[in-house]
C-alpha cells in the first residue's frame, strides 16, 4: 500500500500535471492552426469579433443568464463551476503540498469557507445530474463520457472533503485518500481529451461556432457539381 | 612578479593538516562546502571548489596535489579556443568567458587536473592558477598554499632555485630520498615539483606508464603540421583523377550524362 | 492517409523527439550534471562518442558517394548521391546540434570563428564542420530549388556542384582524420590497442568504410519503407567496393598493431581485448565475408543486415577509442543515463523526421516524389471535420497524422519531464575525509557519504561537543565510526509505519492525537516519536560497532588541526623568532608514550627504507 501510495503522489501526479500542461498548449496550437486554416476558406471571412467577445465573458459572468430561460441549471453550473475552480487552487492543504513540492505558495482560503465551497460543489453537481436526468431532450444526449465526467467530479470532491474531514470518513484513510489522488489526476488526464477541454478552448468554441454559419450546408456537393465532378468522392 | 615561479613540494615533510587547502579555498573564494563527487567517478580530493588537496598514503606519507602548471601544457595545447593559456611568466590560467566547455582539457591533462562545474548551468573548468592574479598584482608575494604551509613542506622561487634546493636536499639526505624530482623532466618539465621517499608515479593517470620527457602536445602537433599538405594534395589528387577520367571518355567519344555538373557544363557551352 | 509503415516509423519518431525535448529543459535549466552521468573522470560521455565522433563518421557517406558519383563518374551510383548528401547534410547538422547539447557553454559555440588555437585537433575539427555544413548546404541547393521558381539560383549552384564536390571532399579528409588526431595526445588514456600514431589515418580509412556501409543501410530502409523496389544493382556493386575498403582496414590495423609490437594483447584476454575482438568482428570480419558472397549481394535482406552490422560496429569502435577504452586508466564507472539517450536518439529522430519531409517535398528521388504528391493530393481533398466534444475545426482527413504525431510528442514530453531526475541525486553523497572535508569513504569501496560537519557541530551543542565525536579514539586510531552514533546507518528501512499507528490508536479519529488540530497540518505541530517512545529511541550507545565505517577524524587528527594554525602563526612572528614552532619536533619528543602506541599501529615498512 506505501509503495503505491508513493507512485500515486509522486510520479503520476507529476505525469498528470505534465499531461494536463502540455496537452492543453498542444490543444491550443493545434486549434488556432486548425481555425485559421477554416478561416481561410470560410466564404464570409467576416468575424464579428465584439459579438464573440462579448458572447464569451458573458458565459465567464453569468448573471444575466440567472435572470434567463434555465435559472436553476445556471445555478447549479455556477455552483459546481466556483468549487471547480477555487477549491482545487485555493485549498490551504493544496497551497501547502505546492509549497512544498516547488517552492511556490499564494494565498489560501479559509478553511470553512473552502469546506462550504466543497459541500456546494457537491450540491450542484447533485442537481445537474438530476436536470440531466429531468430534462428529456439532455436525456437522449447524453454520452457516456458526460456521465463520467459528472461521476467522477463528484468522487473526487466527495473523497476530498472525506481526506480533509477523516472523522466523517465511513473508509479507512488511505483508500479514501488514494481514490481522491486518482480521482483529480484522472481528471487532470482528461482535461486535454474531452469535453473538459472547455476550460482552455471556450474562446476558439465560440469562434468556430461562428465560423460554422459560414460554410453552407452540403456547400462541398455544389463545388463538386459546379465543377462537374458530381457523384465523385472528394 | 619573478619569471618562471615554481612551487617545490617535499613530500617528507608533509603532516597533512591541509592548511593549503584552507588557505586555497579563501584566497579564491571558494565554497567550503561544494556539491557531492559524481556518481562513477575516482574522487582524488580535488574538485571544482577544492584546487589542491592532499592525498593520504600507507605509512604517513601526504602527498600534495595540484595543477602541475607543465612548461608545456597538455590542455592549453587542446584548448580549440584558447581559454586556457600559459602566461608569459608561468602559470597556466583559464578566462571563462572564452571557454565553450567542450572539457577537451580535462582529458587532455595527463595528470586529470581540471575539474568541472557539474551541477552549474554554466559551468566554468577549475583548477590551480598559481595564485597568479594576486602574485601579478603584488599583493601576495607566494602562492597562498606556501605561505600557509606550517612545516615548510612546500616552497616557492624561480624554478632554477627550487631546482637547486631540490638537488640540494637529495644530495644531503641520499638515504632518506628516493633519487629523483618529479616534474624535472616529465612531459617537458613542470612547474610544480616534487621530492619524495615514495614512488609518486600516482599523480599521472594509469601510475604514469605511458609520460616520457617528450612533451604532450607533440603527439597531435605531429599530425596537425600536415594538414594543409593533406589539404592540397586531396583537392590536386580528385582534381587529377576527374580530369583523368573526362578526357579518356572524350578520346572514347562517349559523353557521359552522369552528374550534374557534366550536363549544366555542355549544355551552357552550346 | 499516409502509408501505413510510415505512419507508425513517423510516430516513433515524434515520440522520441518528446522525450528529447523533456531532457533538453532538464539539461538547459539544470546543468550537465542533472541530465548526464559524466563525471571529472569521464568528461567525455555518450553524446561526444556517439554524437559527435559516430556522426561524423556516419555521415562519410555524403563525401564517399561525391567522390565515387562525380570524380569516378560511376553512373550506376548516380540514385544514391541525392540522398547521400542530404544524410550528410543532417548528420553534421545533428553534430552541431548535439554539440549545442554536450558544451557546457553552447552559447560560446561560435567561438572557434574568432579566437584561434591552431594547435589544437578540436580547432581543426570545428573548423572543417563548420566548413563543411557550409559545402553540404551548397550541395543540396540544386536538389531544393530544382522544382521551385528560382530557376536561375537553381542553374547557378547546378555549375558550382564540382568544385564545391571537390572541397567537400578535401574537408572530409581532413576532419574525419581529425576525429583520430583528438585522441593522439591521450595515451595515458586509449588502451593500447586503440592508440596509434597512425590514429587519424585508420579513423579517414575506417570512415570510408563506414560511409559506404551507411549508404547501403539508409538505401535498404528508405526503399522498405516507402514500398519501393530496391535497387539492388547499386547496393550489390557497393557492397564490393565496401568489402575492398573493409579488407583494406582489417590490414591496415592490423600491420599498425604488428609494428607496434600489439598483436599480443589482442588475445590478453582482458575485457578490452575482448571488446575489441568483438567490434573488429562486427566492423570488419563479418562484412568482409558477408559482402563478398554472391548470394549476400543479391539480397536486399542480406545486404541491409550486413551494412547495419557494419555501421553499428564502427560506431562502437568511436564509442571505445573516445570513452570505453579510457576506463583502463581511469578506474572509473560510467553508463550513459537514460536522459543522454534520449537526446542521442532525440537528435537522429528529429534529422530522420526532417529527411522524411524533404524526401517528401523536394526532388531527392523525382520518382518517388511523384508518387507522394499524387497520394497527398487524394486525401487533402477529403471532406472537413469537427471534433464531436470540443465542436473545433479538425482540419482535412490527411492532418490526422499531424494529430497524431503531436498527441505522441506532447505525451512524450510528459513522460520525459516526470521521470525527469531531480537536480542532485538523492542517494550515496559521499565522504572521504573528516577533516576540511565533507566527503567521507566508506570503508575502502566505492561507497561514500555526505558529512555535514557544521551541522554536526551545531546539533551537538556547539564547540563543546567536539569531544563527543574526536575524542572516543586515542593516537594511532584512523576515524570514528558513523555508526558509533547513526546505528541504522545504510540499513534501508522505513521504521515508520503510519497504517500501523492509525490502526494502534483507533481509526482516523486518532490522527489528531498526534498531528494535532492545527490546519494545515504541518510537520511542527506533530508529535515528536520520542514523545510516545522515550524507551525504545536508542540516542547513544558508544561501545557498539556495528560496521567498519571510517569517518570523523581521530584523536591525532583533532589534536592537529586545533595546535597547528596557533603554532604555524607563532613560527612566522619576527619579533618571537622562534621558526621551530611550525615543526613536528616542537610537540613530539622521541620515545614518548604515544609515540610507542603509534610505532605499534604503523610499524615502519622494510621494503620502503630499503629503497634507494
Amino acid at each position: 500500500m506505501g509503495n503505491v501510495t508513493h507512485f500515486v503522489r509522486g510520479p503520476l501526479l507529476v505525469f498528470a500535471f505534465m499531461v494536463f500542461f502540455l496537452g492543453i498548449l498542444r490543444q491550443v496550437v493545434v486549434t488556432v492552426v486548425e481555425l485559421w486554416r477554416a478561416y481561410e476558406k470560410a466564404g464570409d471571412q467576416h468575424v464579428p469579433v465584439s459579438f464573440l467577445f462579448k458572447r464569451s465573458l458573458g458565459w465567464i459572468v453569468p448573471v444575466n443568464a440567472l435572470r434567463g430561460t434555465r435559472t436553476f441549471y445556471t445555478f447549479a453550473s455556477l455552483l459546481f463551476h466556483a468549487g471547480m475552480l477555487l477549491v482545487p487552487l485555493f485549498l490551504a492543504g493544496h497551497v501547502e503540498l505546492i509549497r512544498k513540492g516547488i517552492g511556490l505558495s499564494w494565498p489560501t482560503l479559509p478553511p470553512g469557507f473552502s469546506d462550504g465551497l466543497t459541500l456546494a460543489a457537491l450540491l450542484g453537481l447533485a442537481a445537474l445530474a438530476f436536470l440531466r436526468l429531468a430534462d428529456r431532450a439532455s436525456r437522449t444526449l447524453g454520452t457516456f463520457q458526460d456521465w463520467f465526467l459528472l461521476a467522477l467530479c463528484f468522487i473526487a470532491f466527495l473523497s476530498g472533503y472525506w481526506v480533509a474531514h477523516p472523522a466523517s470518513n465511513p473508509l479507512p484513510f488511505t483508500v479514501i485518500y488514494l481514490v481522491h489522488l486518482l480521482g483529480a489526476e484522472l481528471i487532470l488526464l482528461l482535461v486535454p481529451f474531452t469535453k473538459l477541454a472547455h476550460a482552455a478552448l471556450f474562446p476558439f468554441t465560440r469562434i468556430s461556432w461562428e465560423l460554422g454559419w459560414h460554410f453552407v450546408p452540403g456547400a462541398g456537393a455544389k463545388v463538386r457539381a459546379s465543377l462537374g465532378k458530381a457523384g465523385e468522392p472528394v | 612578479m619573478i619569471q618562471n615561479p615554481t612551487i617545490l613540494t617535499d613530500v617528507t615533510k608533509c603532516i597533512g593538516c591541509e592548511q593549503c587547502v584552507a588557505a586555497c579555498k579563501k584566497i579564491n573564494h571558494l565554497p567550503a562546502q561544494g556539491p557531492p563527487p559524481r556518481p562513477g567517478s575516482t574522487p582524488d580530493g580535488l574538485s571544482a571548489d577544492r584546487w589542491t588537496t592532499v592525498i593520504r598514503k600507507p605509512h604517513n606519507h601526504f602527498v600534495r596535489k595540484q595543477c602541475r602548471h607543465c612548461e608545456q601544457p597538455a590542455c592549453v595545447s587542446v584548448c580549440p579556443v584558447g581559454a586556457l593559456q600559459k602566461t608569459p611568466e608561468g602559470p597556466v590560467i583559464y578566462d571563462k568567458s572564452i571557454c565553450m566547455g567542450c572539457r577537451y582539457c580535462m582529458l587532455g591533462c595527463p595528470f586529470g587536473i581540471p575539474h568541472y562545474e557539474w551541477t552549474s548551468a554554466a559551468p566554468s573548468v577549475r583548477k590551480c592558477i598559481m595564485c597568479y592574479p594576486h602574485l601579478k598584482s603584488g599583493e601576495v608575494k607566494e602562492p597562498a598554499c606556501v605561505t600557509a604551509c606550517p612545516t615548510k613542506a612546500t616552497l616557492f622561487g624561480t624554478r632554477e632555485e627550487m631546482l637547486a634546493e631540490a638537488h640540494k636536499r637529495l644530495a644531503a639526505e641520499p638515504k632518506k630520498y628516493i633519487q629523483r624530482i618529479w616534474g624535472e623532466k616529465i612531459v617537458g618539465g613542470t612547474s610544480v615539483l616534487y621530492i619524495a621517499d615514495i614512488s609518486l608515479d600516482f599523480l599521472g593517470w594509469n601510475d604514469s606508464k605511458e609520460l616520457s620527457d617528450e612533451p604532450l602536445p607533440r603527439k597531435t602537433w605531429a599530425a596537425l603540421k600536415m594538414v594543409p599538405f593533406e589539404f592540397v594534395g586531396m583537392g590536386a589528387l580528385m582534381g587529377a583523377i576527374y580530369w583523368i577520367i573526362e578526357r579518356r571518355r572524350a578520346l572514347a567519344g562517349q559523353h557521359s550524362d552522369s552528374t550534374d555538373a557534366g550536363r549544366e557544363e555542355r549544355g551552357h557551352g552550346k | 492517409m499516409e502509408n501505413r509503415r510510415i505512419f507508425v516509423f513517423k510516430g516513433i519518431l515524434w515520440f522520441i523527439c518528446g522525450l528529447a525535448a523533456a531532457v533538453a529543459i532538464l539539461r538547459y535549466a539544470f546543468g550537465l550534471g542533472a541530465a548526464t552521468a559524466l563525471s571529472d573522470t569521464t568528461p567525455w560521455g555518450l553524446w561526444v562518442g556517439f554524437d559527435v565522433m559516430g556522426g561524423v563518421a556516419l555521415a562519410a557517406g555524403g563525401f564517399v558517394i561525391a567522390a565515387i558519383v562525380h570524380i569516378f563518374q560511376k553512373e550506376r551510383y548516380h540514385a544514391a548521391a541525392r540522398p547521400a548528401i542530404l544524410t550528410a547534410f543532417l548528420g553534421y547538422g545533428a553534430v552541431a546540434v548535439g554539440l549545442l547539447f554536450d558544451l557546457g557553454l553552447p552559447w560560446h559555440i561560435w567561438h572557434p570563428i574568432i579566437f584561434w588555437n591552431i594547435h589544437s585537433a578540436l580547432f581543426e575539427v570545428a573548423w572543417c564542420v563548420m566548413l563543411y555544413l557550409t559545402v553540404l548546404a551548397l550541395e543540396l541547393a540544386p536538389t531544393i530549388l530544382e522544382r521551385t521558381p528560382f530557376q536561375r539560383a537553381y542553374r547557378f549552384f547546378s555549375r558550382l556542384a564540382l568544385p564545391i564536390m571537390i572541397l567537400g571532399i578535401m574537408l572530409s579528409t581532413l576532419h574525419q582524420s581529425s576525429l583520430g588526431s583528438l585522441l593522439l595526445i591521450m595515451p595515458f588514456r586509449v588502451y593500447p590497442l586503440w592508440y596509434s600514431h597512425l590514429l587519424p589515418e585508420l579513423f579517414f580509412v575506417s570512415a570510408i568504410c563506414l560511409g559506404l556501409s551507411m549508404v547501403m543501410f539508409e538505401s535498404s530502409i528508405t526503399s522498405w519503407l516507402y514500398r519501393r523496389k530496391p535497387e539492388l544493382d547499386m547496393l550489390s556493386g557497393l557492397a564490393k567496393i565496401a568489402a575492398w575498403a573493409l579488407s583494406f582496414y582489417l590490414a591496415f590495423k592490423l600491420v599498425d598493431l604488428f609494428a607496434q609490437h600489439k598483436l599480443g594483447l589482442m588475445f590478453a584476454g582482458t575485457w578490452e581485448s575482448k571488446l575489441f575482438l568483438f567490434e573488429m568482428l562486427i566492423s570488419t570480419v563479418l562484412p568482409i565475408i558477408l559482402y563478398s558472397l554472391p548470394a549476400v549481394r543479391r539480397s536486399p535482406t542480406a545486404l541491409w543486415l550486413t551494412s547495419l552490422t557494419s555501421v553499428l560496429g564502427f560506431v562502437l569502435n568511436r564509442i571505445d577509442a573516445s570513452g570505453i577504452s579510457q576506463v583502463w586508466a581511469t578506474r572509473s564507472f560510467y553508463f550513459p543515463a537514460w536522459t543522454e539517450f534520449a537526446i542521442s536518439l532525440g537528435i537522429v529522430s528529429a534529422c530522420g523526421l526532417v529527411f522524411f519531409f524533404i524526401q517528401e517535398h523536394f526532388p531527392v528521388d523525382p520518382h518517388e516524389l511523384e508518387t507522394i504528391e499524387r497520394e497527398r493530393a487524394t486525401v487533402e481533398k477529403s471532406t472537413p471535420r469537427f471534433a464531436p466534444f470540443t465542436q473545433v475545426w479538425l482540419g482535412e482527413g490527411w492532418r490526422k497524422s499531424l494529430r497524431v504525431y503531436s498527441l505522441l510528442f506532447v505525451l512524450a514530453m510528459a513522460v520525459g519531464l516526470t521521470l525527469a531526475p531531480k537536480s542532485e541525486p538523492a542517494v550515496d553523497r559521499p565522504i572521504q575525509r573528516a577533516r576540511g572535508a565533507d566527503i567521507l569513504r566508506v570503508g575502502d569501496g566505492p561507497r561514500y557519504v555526505y558529512f555535514d560537519h557544521k551541522r554536526h557541530q551545531d546539533d551537538n551543542g556547539g564547540k563543546q561537543s567536539c569531544v563527543l565525536c574526536h575524542h572516543l579514539h586515542m593516537a594511532g586510531d584512523v576515524g570514528t565510526p558513523c555508526s558509533e552514533c547513526h546505528r541504522g546507518l545504510y540499513t534501508p528501512t522505513n521504521i515508520f509505519s503510519h497504517d500501523r499507528h492509525v490502526a494502534r490508536l483507533g481509526g482516523d479519529a486518532s490522527c489528531v492525537k498526534c498531528h494535532g488540530k492545527r490546519r494545515p497540518v504541518d510537520l511542527a505541530a506533530v508529535k515528536k516519536c520520542s514523545g510516545c517512545h522515550e524507551k525504545d529511541m536508542m540516542t547513544k550507545n558508544p561501545v557498539v560497532k556495528v560496521f567498519d565505517v571510517r569517518t570523523a577524524c581521530s584523536y591525532k587528527d583533532a589534536m592537529h588541526k586545533m595546535c597547528i594554525p596557533c603554532h604555524a602563526k607563532k613560527a612566522s612572528d619576527p619579533k618571537l623568532n622562534k621558526p621551530n614552532l611550525g615543526r613536528c619536533g616542537a610537540c613530539h619528543n622521541s620515545g614518548t608514550e604515544s609515540e610507542k602506541i603509534y610505532l605499534a599501529a604503523f610499524p615502519p615498512q622494510p621494503e620502503e627504507a630499503a629503497r634507494p
